[in-house]
């Protein structure tokens, strides 16, 4: 067995190594925030289409402005914007609801996308969009995701009461007189700002796991917004630091080992949480909650007679 | 009289250019359980979402007290239709509770000696004290409605709309909601719920607000709920609770 100290610290020598790290870090953790307020607010899936639906913008932005990421940010935040802006239009004036919006154009906005890119003359690598590369994240990449880590913290600091009440009941939340346009554009709007910062380290087709796996996780253990919000973040640093390490030293690519790493937490917690896992209800057996207490109690046996005639 | 009025006049409200509900004109004292009654599509949770500014008026005004209803957002409270989409956010009864407050509170400010009172005073009221540490997606739909009306008592609010607040209950959980909506007489509360149970409307409500896209009848729930005036609302005789139960 090798010394563990020497397993944490000979990926260090590498720079490549340091700065993935350090990227995978700092996007399990705006991830992992962003994605509790995802998954709450039952928009899992539009995230991933609306990830999807970025790469025009960015394939545009390619074009124009080389692979910069200030360009690509502008392109898919443009990108992102009018997916919204066109789902959101045709759930309202037509009949169909927002997720199947959201999959009309995620589908016309990826193939617009992937036929942009084709046709850009620079050697843009679309498996490199698909599937990012966290080894080879630039000085640029990682401003970019702790500016978006810090913005992400700063949104949920201040907005964390309005994000719950637009989650939790968003009738209650206009009726109230509370913002809840600006809210869901806030949630958009982080959402995209997460995606571009994710996306140079684990591409379009896995950075939904680093949204929604830790979140998924979190909430099988906890039962207040705020826990989940911490404890899906911390996740998210252990999926991502820890998924390094491993892609490191079992040679595997880091953004599959990174989505494993946090796919396995995930199935660890689905079995073993108390109560909401799977081994939590085999042991439970056919015990239910009482009315007012809450506590287990053991089920009636059925009466003695069969409820007599007359 | 408790002094103070809700007034629609000449309330037209459309949806896509078709009205919902149109001309209605009606005065409600600000105290009492208001069984809003009428079919489907009468424009019952229209009056309830024109109330609450969620839809613009086509015609006509709503004053509370003589002032439009732009001036008086923090009165009016609002509890949906039972929604089960919401059920699964983790928050315990207490913080729902607590949400009551947030609108005041914005974005900044922590609970202070008031906020943290008008709180224990709706948990004590809707007798949520033994729950209060209960997660809410545990609770049943009875105790969930008790929880939503103690966040509304908790925002200060005087006037309640409650859009169908018995579906989904079992009869104890509705008998116990009315009776507490119906107790809050004199408190100077007043309460529009849509009611589908005309028994129930007629045995705990003071007064009725009766609608098919117009206004059939508005006031003390004897009258307003009489058989004569139910038939012209649905178009057809209704049986009555004593030949409803044999």
């Amino acid at each position: 067995m090798a010394d563990p100290l020497a397993l944490l610290l000979d990926p260090l020598h590498y720079q490549f190594m340091a700065r993935g790290l350090v990227m995978a870090a700092l996007i399990g953790a705006a991830g992992g925030l962003v994605g509790t307020v995802l998954v709450l607010r039952r928009m899992a899936l539009v995230a991933d289409s609306f990830g999807h639906a970025l790469l025009p913008g960015i394939g545009l932005a390619w074009l124009v402005g080389g692979p910069s990421t200030a360009a690509m940010l502008v392109g898919a935040g443009v990108a992102g914007l009018l997916t919204a802006l066109v789902s959101g239009l045709a759930s309202r004036l037509t009949r169909l609801s927002e997720d199947t919006a959201f999959g009309v154009f995620f589908v016309i906005f990826m193939a617009a996308g992937v036929g942009i890119l084709s046709r850009t003359a620079a050697p843009v690598d679309l498996l490199h969009l698909l599937f990012g590369d966290i080894l080879a994240v630039t000085r640029g990449d990682l401003m970019l995701s702790a500016g978006v880590f810090t913005a992400t913290v700063l949104a949920l600091a201040v907005g964390w009461r309005w994000l719950a009440l637009e989650c939790f009941d968003r009738g209650f939340f206009r009726a109230a007189g509370g913002p809840s346009l600006p809210t869901h554009l806030a949630i958009l709007t982080l959402t995209v700002l997460n995606l571009v910062s994710a996306l140079q380290a684990v591409g379009i087709v896995l950075c939904l796991a680093v949204f929604i796996l830790p979140a998924a996780t979190a909430y099988l253990w906890c039962e207040r917004f705020g826990a989940m919000l911490f404890l899906s973040a911390g996740l998210g640093v252990l999926g991502g630091v820890g998924g390094m390490y491993l892609g490191y030293h079992l040679s595997l690519p880091s953004g599959p080992a990174i989505a494993g790493t946090l796919g396995c937490l995930f199935l660890l917690s689905a079995l073993l949480s108390p109560r909401h896992g799977l081994l939590g209800h085999l042991l439970r057996g056919h015990q239910h909650l009482d009315e007012t207490g809450g506590r287990d109690c053991a089920l009636p046996p059925p009466p003695a007679t069969p409820s007599a005639q007359g | 009289m408790t002094g103070g009025t809700l007034a629609f006049a000449d309330v037209t409200v459309c949806y896509r250019r078709l009205p919902a509900i149109h001309h209605v004109t009606c005065a409600l004292p600000l105290d009492g359980l208001v069984a809003v009654v009428g079919p489907n599509g009468a424009g019952k949770s229209t009056l309830l979402k024109a109330l609450l500014g969620f839809l613009p008026l086509t015609t006509g005004s709503i004053t509370l007290d003589g002032a439009p209803l732009a001036a008086c957002a923090g009165r009016f409270a609002y509890l949906a239709q039972a929604d089960a989409s919401a059920a699964g956010f983790p928050i315990t009864v207490e913080e729902v509770v607590a949400q009551g407050r947030y609108q005041r509170l914005g974005a900044f400010r922590g609970f202070a000696a008031a906020d943290r009172a008008a709180v224990e005073q709706a948990i004590a009221e809707l007798s949520l004290e033994p729950l209060r540490r209960r997660p809410f997606a545990q609770l049943s739909g009875g105790q969930r409605q008790r929880t939503l009306l103690a966040r509304a008592v908790a925002t200060g609010a005087d006037i309640f709309l409650l859009d169908e607040p018995l579906t989904g209950l079992d009869a104890p959980s509705q008998h116990d909601l009315l009776a507490r909506l119906a107790g809050w007489r004199g408190q100077r509360r007043l309460v529009l719920a849509v009611l589908h149970d005309l028994v129930a409307a007629r045995r705990w409500c003071a007064r009725a607000l009766v609608l098919d896209r117009h206004l059939v009848a508005c006031g003390e729930a004897a009258t307003a709920l009489a058989p004569a005036v139910l038939a012209e609302a649905f178009g057809r005789a209704l049986p009555t609770a004593e030949e409803a139960h044999g």
